[in-house]
Formats: structure tokens, sequence, C-alpha cells
């Protein structure tokens, strides 16, 4: 059920398996060359090259005669953005959706942490959820908005009650396999250290499966993000789900366009966040 | 105080959960490990001395006979049997330093106290100027010195290892057994040590059991009468390599004939 335990990283990490004692300060610190500049230089350009690609073939593309009404060029995209940035439109609306989104993740995260783990230790209780877990898990995020909108009307606790149920499976089924999965030595070295069965969970089961859980929250983060969009298209009155639904009647592609790319950006500084705090808070 | 392990009868059945056919591991065994000695344990692949092993740190269930530590019946694992495992079985998550603590966590020490013993350990085993290291970040003698530093800084009367070098190159190993020797002869500690190597059983053992082909039994004990320092290379470590050697071979080629059978 999970997605590997491996990070699913779009470039290695830096420097990754070509240096020797990777991560030590000393290997860090030598290879701080020129050489090495030049090397990250390049990294970089390769990096870059594809994005810069398209974005040309965009400016070439919305120049051609007939398309410019429905591509407008990178240009008027910015242009646009940074009016928007001006006014606080786009402020507005970013911050509804993160709000919502982290609402969603938080309340899933707890409750599909607490399950999975609770799963993870008790027989009976994995066998009390197991079932109305894999039938509901199909259930795509998009087909709870109706009944969302049913229960909670259009605003907040619609799309929040949407994100829940769209990332929540995928940590509770993380959090479950990675308790299910601790070393057998570990346990076995904790009990000979005369560990009790509460200790046992705190103090090994716990700490062991952070890896897995941690997988499971940035699967479900970016789950959320997408999901508040989706939710948002719907249900509210404001957030970039709904800034660009609104656009594409107006007619406004430069809006449209404008509001994909931000949307992409903050997935994007998410993700990063998020491995940024988990290597803070893990040595694994 | 070091303790003394009674095995009566001691027998160890289970079921192979992939087959669904029960075996028998253990069958009937007498055995006495006396207080302070170091014995070690061999056998050929499958033997059940492992599960002895884990029987005796409470890891495994008695089926029948009794299996008792100082006369009291051993009904669980518990902090005065320390474990040393191959796999090493280190907390990831830990430090050294946080790792060698985790016992005296448990037994609710002051901060203080833990740190004080925790980092005497670790000097004990040489593990001086790698007190923050990750377990990954270590080698794997390094590794299984905090593995060592982990199980005596709880200061129990018997140490279990579980064929702690078999994973280490020649040289590491050595050097392992060498301090491993110093640290038993100081402490007044049974050690039950588990080991396929025939060399290392002589040169670390005061006594070295030899156990049958499964079902395990005990086939013979050898009592190793040379003074530590051993020399290897010298006329008497050979000779008493021999018997051993010879009652190993036959038993791991008795393991090899009913492999064949079943296959």
């Amino acid at each position: 059920m999970m997605a590997g335990s491996d990070d699913i990283r779009l470039r290695p990490r830096r420097g990754g398996a070509l240096r020797p004692a990777a991560g030590s300060p000393q290997s860090r610190r030598r290879r701080r060359g020129a050489a090495d500049l030049r090397a990250r230089m390049q990294a970089l350009a390769i990096r870059l090259a594809l994005p810069l690609l398209l974005i040309a073939l965009w400016a070439v593309a919305a120049r051609s005669p007939g398309v410019a009404p429905v591509l407008p060029g990178p240009a008027a995209v910015l242009a646009t953005l940074w009016q928007m940035t001006i006014s606080g439109e786009l402020f507005v609306h970013v911050a509804a959706s993160l709000q919502r989104a982290f609402a969603g993740f938080v309340v899933a995260g707890i409750i599909g942490v607490a399950a999975g783990l609770a799963m993870s230790q008790s027989r009976l209780v994995n066998d009390i959820l197991a079932g109305p877990v894999e039938l509901l898990r199909p259930i795509s995020s998009i087909a709870w908005i109706p009944l969302a909108i049913l229960w909670f009307g259009i605003g907040f606790n619609s799309v929040v009650f949407v994100i829940v149920a769209s990332c929540i499976f995928i940590i509770l089924l993380n959090t479950l396999a990675a308790a299910q999965n601790v070393d057998r030595d570990l346990v076995n070295a904790a009990l000979t250290l005369g560990a009790t069965p509460r200790q046992i969970f705190t103090k090994v089961t716990v700490p062991s499966a952070m890896p897995g859980i941690m997988l499971g929250l940035r699967i479900a983060m970016t789950g959320a993000w997408g999901g508040v969009l989706i939710a948002e298209m719907i249900a509210t009155r404001e957030g970039l789900g709904y800034m660009i639904v609104r656009a594409q009647a107006s007619y406004r592609p430069d809006i449209v366009i404008g509001g994909m790319i931000v949307i992409g950006f903050v997935g994007y500084a998410l993700n990063w966040l998020f491995l940024a705090l988990q290597r803070r808070i893990t040595h694994v | 105080m070091s303790h003394m392990i009674e095995a009566r009868q001691l027998t160890k059945r289970y079921v192979n959960e992939r087959t669904g056919r029960e075996v028998l591991a253990l069958d009937h065994v007498d055995f006495t490990i006396a207080a302070g000695e170091f014995l070690c344990l061999v056998g050929p692949s499958g033997c059940g001395k492992s599960t002895f092993l884990q029987m005796v740190a409470g890891l495994e269930q008695v089926t029948e006979g009794t299996l008792t530590i100082n006369g009291k019946p051993i009904a669980g694992p518990g902090a005065d049997r320390g474990m040393v495992f191959q796999s090493y079985a280190l907390f990831p998550w830990r430090n050294v330093i946080e790792n060698i603590r985790f016992g005296l966590e448990i037994k609710g020490l002051s901060k203080a106290e833990m740190n004080e013993i925790a980092h005497a350990a670790a000097h004990q085993v040489g593990l001086h100027g790698f007190e923050h290291a990750y377990p990954k970040e270590l080698s794997g003698g390094m590794k299984q010195r905090v593995g060592i530093a982990r199980a005596l800084a709880n200061d129990p009367p018997v140490l279990l290892m579980d064929e702690p070098f078999a994973a280490l190159d020649a040289q590491t190993r050595e050097m392992l057994q060498e301090e491993l020797l110093s640290l038993w002869q100081g402490a007044n500690r049974t050690v039950l040590f588990v080991t396929h190597s025939v060399q290392e059983a002589v040169y670390l053992g005061s006594r070295i059991a030899i156990m049958t082909a499964r079902p395990g039994r005990i086939k013979t004990v050898i009592d190793v009468g040379l003074q530590h320092p051993r020399d290897i290379t010298a006329a008497a470590f050979g000779e008493l390599m021999k018997p051993v050697y010879a009652a190993l071979k036959e038993e791991v080629l008795k393991a090899a004939v009913s492999a064949r059978a079943l296959a």
C-alpha cells in the first residue's frame, strides 16, 4: 500500500550516491571548490533547460495568428498576475485555499495517524475499521462534494470535509503499513532491555513507523492541495479553484493560466517545506 | 552477582508458518551454564542454537521441560539478560548515546545518571568521539560496539550474544573478540555466545557446547583449559580446535543428508 519508502523526488539529492560518505561535514567542505561550482552551474542549466524551452515555445505559439485570444503569452500572464498581486486579490484566493487545505490536512492527519496506529495495535480495531476503509477509499474526492454541500452548504466546512475525505485514507494506510512492519529485532532488543508493551509502542513502534507516516502525510498533502481546488470550483466563492473557474466563465485565459502557475508553485513550495521539516525532525 | 542457567528436558516445537508442519527444534535438552562462565554454543545451521538463546532471553516460549535462571523459571524477557544481535538491532532514529541509554530510560534513571552511565559504556567499548553519530553513519564494527554498550549499560548479570560478529570482517572481528573478553573478565558476568565459527568458540569460550543437527540436542561439551589471552597460532590451540571441529563436521554432514532427504 505504501508508495515505496524512498522519497519520491524529481531530482536526486545533491551529491547523492556520487559522494563517498555523503552527509559528513568534511566531505561537504572538501567538495566546495571551483570544480564543484562549475558542476553545480551545469546541473542547474540542465534542470532549467526544458522549462525555458517550454516558455519560449509558449511565447512563440501565443504570437501565431488566431491563437492570441485563447493563449495569452507569458508576458501577458505575468502582467495579469502582477496586477492581481498588487490589488491583493491573488493573496485573498491563495490564503483561502491554503487555509482550507491546511485545516483539512491537519484533521485528516490526526484521525488518519491515530486510526492507523490503533489498527496496527489491536486486532479488534483492525477488524472493525478495515472493511469500511476499503469501501470508502475508492470514492474519489469529487464524489464527496454533493454530500458535503448538502450537509455543510457552500463554504469552508464543505471544502474541508472534501479534503479530509480525499487524503485521510492514504495517511491511514501508510501509517498502518509502517506500524505493522517494525523490524522484529528492534522490538526484541527493546524487550531484552526491559521495555513493557506500552514502552515498545511509544519508544519503538511509533518512531520506527515515522518515516512511513511522514511519507503518507506528504503524499496526502499533495492530495489536499489538489482536493481543495476541486472543491473550490464547486463549493465556494473564493480560493484559487473558484478563481480559475470564474475566469473561465468570464473568458480570461490569462487568469486561468496564471492561476494554474500559482497552483503549481504553491504545491511545489509545500512539498519543499515538508521535506525540509522532515529532515529536521527525523534522522532516518 | 552472576547467574546460573539450567535447562531440564527442555523441548521446543513450533509450527512452520509456510508449510504448516510442526518442527521439533529442541529435543529434551539437559544443560547447565555455570555462573560466570563464557559458554560458546556451536552447531550446524538450523540446529536450534539461536532458538535456545531466544528462549533464555524470554523471547521464545518453552514448549516442554523447564528453563530456569538461578532456580526461577524464565517467563519472559527482562533487563537481567542483555542481548546482542547479529543484525545489531540499533534504533536508527537514536544516536549512539541515545541508543546506549535506552535501557536506562526504561529503568527510569535521572538524566544525569543516564548520561554518566551511557558515556562510560561508550568509552568502554571504544566509541569515544562517536557519541552523537547515528547508526547509518557507522561501520559494522562500530555498530556492534554500540550494540554491546547498549546491553552492558543495563549491567545485566547474563549477556546473550547471537552470532554478534558474524557479519564483520576478520580484523574487526578479532579486535571485538579481544575487547569482549576484557569486558567479561572484569565483570563476573555469565555469557552465552552463539557462533558458527569453531575458532571463535575456542578463542572465547571457557566451555564449548556442540549441538546436534535438528532436532537440537547437546552433543558434547568441551572444556577449554587455555588461559587468556589465547594464541590462535599455538599448537595447543590447534589441538583444541580438532575435536570441536570433528564433532561439528559430523553434525553438519547429518544436517546436509536430512536436508537432501526432505528435498
